[in-house]
């Protein structure tokens, strides 16, 4: 499906982003304590294609979340680049910023919290609409009422709060809030992860379908794989604040080369009830405060080879047709 | 038969009008099976299993029905006998283990207060004191053991801080088993982990089951947990059992146009291809509960006749019912 001459929307090259927690003079003067560091994205070389989704799986704090934030600017990465079309976006300030964000939008996790609940639709979706720049009310409220229908609200919902709204609703205004700024580019953050099955899959449907009007491209978050496996294009698996494999879904899928991924894969429950052989991981994620060194799944690899993954980190090797891994074994 | 739920009605005043939370619930689960209970949010499956240990919070009451286990109407106890219950022949591990611990005592000690409450084990004495603490200390390490918290000796005196989402879900788990119960009441107990430890929990509630042949009842939204993990399942909407029968049974051939809807709905990982259906609408409002079929407003078979006829369970097949006007 991915052709090698496709373009490329967004591009990072060894972006990393750390979270500090300073240690307090005290520590550092008497007990010669250094600051500890929270690798939560630790070199990440990813490349999205124009008009496809890019799923981003992983488990809860392997940085998923960091990397999606890290990418539209809502954090400041602390190493590495970040390319839009082209341009270098990972050191834009204020005013070409504010054009970035124009282009690159993000659909929030949680519904519930990234929408203020003292501002009515209207006014929440107001504000991209002024930001780009919308004159004139009548041209705005005909804007706000032409995105209320395109996500499946209707117009009698402009002047509704969000506590009336369902989740899913809640979540459609976030979509229209995103689209208002005719992006091009979406990440979307777990969008569906709060949200009960039913309306998942109303949501899927939505963003599939907007997907094809506006030509945008998705870079989609989740850490439920069956819903990553339906709406991706190409797949990267994320441990650790790395990105461990990358492919196209449906060789993801059948054909998963890191010890990581087909443990994953092996532990979602199918409703389909074939029994297969299931991979169970000992323990839990390591923290991302001291990752351990070498390959990071090392802790956990069920088929780990010796010393040389203790030691050496692997290095990101193409197996072919758009597949990549970072494994020892494939070396 | 160890559990055996006759038209169960659990209700909340409000300022609206009466919640009816749970609307008439009849289930039975036999001894050594897994039962699934499958809904989404707001369809009453927590507040089921809430009732089932008479835990309805206040100001909900349970209005009417019978709760009997092994024999004996739960409703009919008193509070004395019921706190006896709970824990011992009854456990249940909650949702959300990082809210279900308390963070002020260790983890081990929150364990032995289980063995302790019920007296489970009777000390020795030794000179003036008794080694009752000891014992309970050895069995609590043994259970903890049992549930897969590595060196538990070292973790008896950490705190839930101190464990990860996943032990902290087996310390709970190891709570309930203190009490070597006939029937483990499982409240989403995988939904607040990640697919790599939801496998290891159910793989961990799954040999429970087949090594103490302890009855399990699993609510779930995660109808691939159900489908993977129960023997039966019931479906349950709006407070109301839609359909209910042996797990491959729903699964293959779901009757009920809810429960067909909610497999088209999930994406496969087997079959890509296929175009997920979402069902349309939401759940209705628990207050104003459209008469008749719950489900008729969203559903796609919806006949005049849906609204308004109150059904009974009807048997399609040996151990299959459903509520669906299509089958009468």
């Amino acid at each position: 499906m991915v052709s090698l001459d496709r373009e490329i929307l967004v591009e990072t090259k060894g972006l990393k982003k750390y979270f500090y927690k300073r240690q307090s003079f005290l520590a550092k003067s008497v007990f010669k304590q250094d600051d500890i560091v929270i690798r939560s994205v630790d070199g990440v070389d990813l490349q999205v294609y124009k008009g496809e989704t890019l799923g981003l799986v992983g488990e809860s704090g392997c940085g998923k979340t960091t990397l999606g934030r890290s990418i539209i600017r809502l954090y400041d990465p602390s190493d590495g680049e970040i390319y839009f079309e082209g341009e270098k976006v990972s050191s834009l300030e204020e005013k070409e910023l504010k054009e970035y964000r124009q282009k690159a939008q993000i659909i929030f996790q949680n519904p519930y919290a990234s929408l203020n609940p003292r501002l009515t639709v209207r006014q929440i979706l107001s504000v991209p609409l002024i930001s780009r720049g919308v004159k004139g009310y009548k041209e705005k409220e005909l804007e706000i009422l032409d995105l209320l229908v395109r996500v499946g609200l209707s117009e009698r919902h402009i002047d509704s709060y969000p506590h009336q709204f369902s989740g899913g609703q809640r979540q459609r205004i976030g979509i229209a809030r995103a689209l208002a700024m005719h992006p091009s580019f979406i990440v979307a953050d777990e969008p569906v992860s709060s949200l009960d099955v039913s309306i998942q899959a109303q949501i899927i449907d939505l963003l599939e379908g907007l997907q094809d009007e506006f030509k945008l491209t998705y870079l989609f978050i989740a850490h439920d794989l069956s819903v990553i496996y339906y709406i991706s294009d190409r797949i990267a698996v994320m441990y650790l604040g790395k990105v461990v494999e990358l492919a196209d879904s449906d060789e993801l899928f059948s054909n998963p080369r890191h010890p990581y991924t087909k443990a994953l894969l092996s532990a979602i429950p199918v409703v389909s009830g074939q029994k297969k052989e299931r991979i169970i991981l000992e323990g839990t994620v390591p923290s991302p405060i001291n990752p351990p060194r070498g390959c990071r799944f090392h802790t956990r690899c069920p088929v780990k080879m010796g010393r040389i993954c203790e030691t050496d980190e692997p290095i990101w090797l193409d197996a072919g047709g758009g597949h990549h891994v970072a494994c020892h074994l494939y070396a | 038969m160890l559990l055996d739920v006759k038209d169960l009605r659990v209700q909340f005043p409000s300022s609206r009008g009466l919640v009816k939370a749970v609307n008439g619930l009849t289930l039975s689960a036999n001894k050594g099976e897994i039962l699934g209970i499958v809904g989404e949010s707001g369809s009453g499956k927590s507040m089921s299993l809430l009732s089932m240990l008479r835990l309805v919070p206040k100001p909900g009451e349970i209005v009417s029905g019978e709760i009997n286990f092994n024999g004996d109407n739960l409703l009919k106890k008193s509070d004395r006998e019921m706190r006896m219950l709970r824990g011992k022949d009854i456990s249940m591990v909650f949702q959300d283990p990082m809210t279900t611990l308390n963070p002020v005592f260790p983890v081990g000690e929150q364990i032995r207060e289980a063995l302790r409450i019920h007296g489970l084990i009777k000390g020795e004495r030794k000179w003036f004191f008794s080694d009752r603490k000891d014992r309970e200390r050895e069995r609590v390490l043994e259970l903890m053991a049992e549930v897969g918290i590595p060196s538990p000796d070292l973790r008896y005196l950490e705190y839930p801080h101190q464990f990860s989402g996943g032990m902290q879900q087996r310390a709970l788990i190891a709570i309930a088993l203190a009490g070597e119960p006939q029937l483990l009441l499982a409240d989403e107990p995988t939904t607040a982990l990640d697919v790599t430890i939801q496998a290891q929990i159910l793989e961990l509630l799954n040999r429970i089951n087949e090594e103490h042949g302890t009855t399990i009842i699993l609510v779930t939204h995660d109808l691939g947990v159900a489908a993977e993990f129960t023997h039966r399942m019931v479906v349950m909407y709006a407070g109301l059992v839609l359909e209910q029968g042996p797990t491959r049974t729903l699964v293959e051939e779901p009757a009920h146009p809810y429960t067909q809807g909610l497999l088209n709905s999930i994406p496969r990982i087997e079959d890509r291809r296929k175009k997920i259906e979402a069902i349309p609408g939401t759940v209705p409002d628990l207050i104003n509960m459209p008469p008749g079929c719950p489900f008729h407003q969203r559903c796609k078979y919806a006949k005049r006749e849906c609204i308004g006829t109150e059904l009974e369970m009807i048997e399609v097949d040996k151990g299959h019912q459903v509520r669906c006007i299509l089958y009468t």
